[in-house]
């Protein structure tokens, strides 16, 4: 069922990972010359990765290295260790694997998720969904949860698919896109424990793929907070996405309104806020500018979106804190008491925000 | 009125010595979780604030005995299994959750909570039903609750649970003999779903069934339910959401009073179509496409419809509960310390007959108490109380829960 090119698309499946062991090879073959093709390609994988978040192609009768390459290319993956650059390899990877799934036929889609990544998949025999869409495949609720977890395109909710009998249908685009969170998540899980024992004779490729990752990774990175957040006068929640977005972690949709608006709020500009999402793995400049400038008013409704509320916060899965900030309801409301600001009610005014005159002296009755 | 010292006293022991008979008479329905070593377990006892936690077993019967000899007022074991359940949190090593439910007659709307249900405040006010969120007198926040159980608020708990089983079981296909669902003791139902398909589940997944079940983020339109665009409405035998929207909606159009349609927010001119055209519509409905109701509400009104459908098929469930993959919950059998009543073990077929106050009873007998206060109560079919400030005899279940509910004390001569 799988030839040489399909073993070449699908590098990460059982069937793959047979062929590589079939052919015996050792980590000394593949730092000898002869084999030299096989750890090029890899470079080349982890590189274009790192700098385009993309990976290359190959030429017509080069299935075999290009099958090899994968397994090596994690391995440089993990001694390179830069958790951000192996996010950025596994998206690209991850992102390869799903454009060669969704034109592929419907049995090795099936073949894959159930074979490689052990999800409970089965074909539908034709069930149409209530808006006309035909759903070929059927996923148990709990693969699919695990699957979804990190998407946030409302139609992935669970509420909004047809779900029965502990499956939920899918055409082979969306089981297609839940392999590649399974490859992605593979992948992670992989490079982060490195053989034992060091690069050894790789430590060169290694050491030029840790350079670049590094540089990569310092242009998206805002290493000094921006002027004017104080980060210890945040409050947990929006620490924890502020330092999230910083590492590379994708934010759920919900998780970057509320820091967008957060910093907003705390009188980041858009071109600073813009940087803070930078070193996301799925960082995408346009769009990205496009949600803030939303946010900020400038597009769309005209609303300045304020953050969400303790509740909301609570509601999506975005509040850390079990002890709760002190009774606080608001994430504005921490951040500004926090920094000596005070709320005070003029006579017959609205409720509007003072500064101090001077800073607050620990006994101060100022 | 309040309890004097003596009186506290005096129902303290009283309640301790009768949970003493309970457990030391090795009660049938105590029912030992599944793999128990594995399990956290906690303790709260009586005229003590702090939970013990932490606590393993290695056996049933080690529990057992230590039920029999510490006599807790209330008993509880953890959702998870963890490796080394008796360590520290951080230590405890996760394994796995079973998925669980708690359906609280607190989080439902019911009429009656203004009849049983008190709120009080330090300043001295008062007042019936929930409590609101500050004093209307004197403003301060955080004010007393004084909930109260009654047998239609466990009739709506029960509605619910029933419908929580069964989504569950169609939607999710869980088998019935995964569930286990019990009575809380006070005033509510826990249902604990047991299988390898949720045991390793996190938070996140979690949150996405609550939602799933209470219907949050729901789309109508990606059901099929616009208002202008797709095809014919689904019909209400269509799999998840678009099947439960479709019956919500049928059931409105079959049962809904005039006045109901028009707390859902329909316009009156939309009121008397649906009204008046009943039949037709409702035919429509099923067979027809169903524009023909679409057309008569318009765009607001079809939205109201929608909301409300989606309102009736949510399950009221207690969102944190089932989230929380480290929660403690009630050990069944055991008795619940705020109202003496067994936390019983329910087979999934017997919930419709279950009668809390009859069934979940842990004593025979009759017990004389002084009653300080209490509303009227109703227990096996008779009913007792309103009682003020008297002394009276009692079924011992209900001297005992009137005891631990803090309204009684035994009568001493």
């Amino acid at each position: 069922m799988f030839g040489k090119i399909d073993l070449a698309k699908y590098p990460f499946s059982a069937e793959a990972a047979e062929y590589v062991r079939s052919r015996g090879l050792t980590l000394e073959d593949l730092a000898s010359q002869e084999l030299r093709p096989i750890l090029a390609k890899a470079e080349e994988r982890a590189k274009e990765a790192i700098l385009r978040g993309r990976i290359p192609g190959w030429r017509s009768g080069e299935e075999e290295i290009e099958i090899l390459s994968y397994p090596v290319a994690i391995m440089l993956m993990g001694f390179v260790g830069d958790q951000g650059a192996q996010r950025r390899f596994a998206l690209a990877e991850a992102k390869r694997a799903y454009g060669f799934l969704r034109e592929d036929s419907p049995e090795r889609v099936l073949r894959i998720g159930e074979g490689t990544f052990g999800m409970r998949v089965r074909t539908a025999g034709g069930i149409r969904s209530d808006r006309g869409k035909f759903y070929e495949f059927e996923v148990h609720f709990a693969d699919y949860l695990r699957d979804t977890a990190s998407l946030r395109d409302g139609k992935w909710k669970l509420c909004n698919r047809a779900l029965s009998g502990g499956w939920v249908g899918l055409t082979k685009e969306e089981l297609a896109r839940l392999l590649q969170e399974e490859v992605y998540r593979r992948i992670l899980e992989r490079v982060s424990s490195p053989p034992p024992g060091g690069p050894g004779p790789f430590e060169p490729v290694v050491s030029r793929l840790k350079g670049l990752a590094e540089s990569a990774m310092a242009r998206a990175e805002y290493i000094e907070a921006p002027k004017g957040l104080i980060l210890e006068a945040m409050p947990p929640c929006m620490r924890s996405l502020y330092e999230g977005a910083l590492s590379g972690r994708n934010l759920s949709h919900m998780g970057r309104f509320a820091l967008t608006a957060f910093l907003a709020g705390a009188g980041l500009g858009e071109e600073e806020i813009i940087r803070v999402f930078q070193s996301s793995a799925d960082f995408d400049g346009r769009k990205t500018r496009y949600q803030v400038e939303h946010i900020f008013g400038l597009r769309g409704s005209r609303i300045k979106y304020k953050p969400p509320k303790c509740d909301t916060m609570r509601t999506h899965g975005l509040c850390p804190g079990r002890d709760g900030c002190g009774g606080v309801r608001h994430p504005m409301a921490y951040y500004e008491h926090k920094l000596g600001l005070r709320r005070t009610r003029r006579p017959g005014g609205a409720e509007t925000i003072k500064a101090p005159p001077t800073p607050v002296s620990p006994d101060g009755d100022g | 009125m309040a309890m004097d010292e003596r009186g506290r006293a005096l129902a303290l022991s009283f309640a301790k010595r009768k949970f003493g008979e309970y457990y030391a008479s090795g009660p049938p329905r105590l029912e030992p979780p599944s793999e128990l070593i594995r399990r956290e377990f906690g303790f709260l006892f009586f005229g003590e604030k702090f939970m013990l936690r932490h606590r393993s077993f290695s056996s049933a019967e080690e529990l057992r005995a230590f039920l029999k000899e510490k006599v807790p007022s209330d008993a509880y074991h953890s959702t998870a299994l963890y490796r080394d359940p008796g360590a520290e949190m951080e230590n405890k090593g996760w394994i796995g959750a079973d998925l669980c439910f708690d359906i609280d007659a607190d989080h439902l709307e019911a009429p009656c909570k203004f009849e049983h249900d008190r709120w009080s405040c330090e300043c001295g006010a008062t007042g019936a039903g929930p409590a609101p969120r500050a004093c209307p007198k004197c403003g301060a926040e955080g004010l007393k609750e004084e909930a109260w159980m009654c047998e239609s608020c466990l009739e709506r708990a029960k509605d619910e649970l029933l419908k929580l089983i069964e989504i569950l079981c169609s939607d999710f296909g869980i088998a019935y003999s995964d569930m286990s669902a019990y009575f809380s003791g006070h005033r509510g139902y826990h249902l604990h779903v047991r299988s390898e398909a949720v045991l390793r589940m996190g938070e996140s997944e979690r949150r996405e069934i609550v939602d799933y079940l209470t219907g949050v983020g729901v789309d109508p339109s990606a059901h099929g339910f616009s208002i202008s665009s797709g095809g014919p409405a689904p019909s209400p035998s269509s799999p998840g959401w678009a099947g439960r929207i479709s019956m919500a909606i049928t059931e409105i159009l079959t049962r809904c009073s005039e006045e109901e349609l028009r707390a859902i927010g329909l316009a009156p001119r939309a009121v008397r179509a649906i009204l008046g055209e009943r039949d037709s519509l409702l035919r429509d409905w099923l067979d027809g496409g169903g524009w023909g109701l679409r057309r008569r509400v318009g765009g607001k009104g079809w939205g109201a419809i929608l909301k409300r459908a989606i309102e009736m098929a949510s399950v009221k469930i207690d969102t944190v509960v089932t989230t929380d993959i480290h929660r403690l919950i009630r050990l069944p059998g055991s008795l619940n310390g705020k109202t003496g009543l067994v936390v019983m073990p329910l087979g999934v077929d017997g919930i419709e007959d279950f009668e809390p106050f009859t069934d979940a009873a842990a004593f025979e007998g009759e017990e004389r108490v002084h009653v300080v206060e209490a509303p009227r109560l109703k227990l096996g079919g008779e009913s007792f109380g309103p009682y003020r400030d008297e002394t009276v005899t009692l079924p011992a279940s209900a001297a005992l829960l009137l005891i631990c509910k803090g309204r009684a004390y035994p009568a001493v001569n």
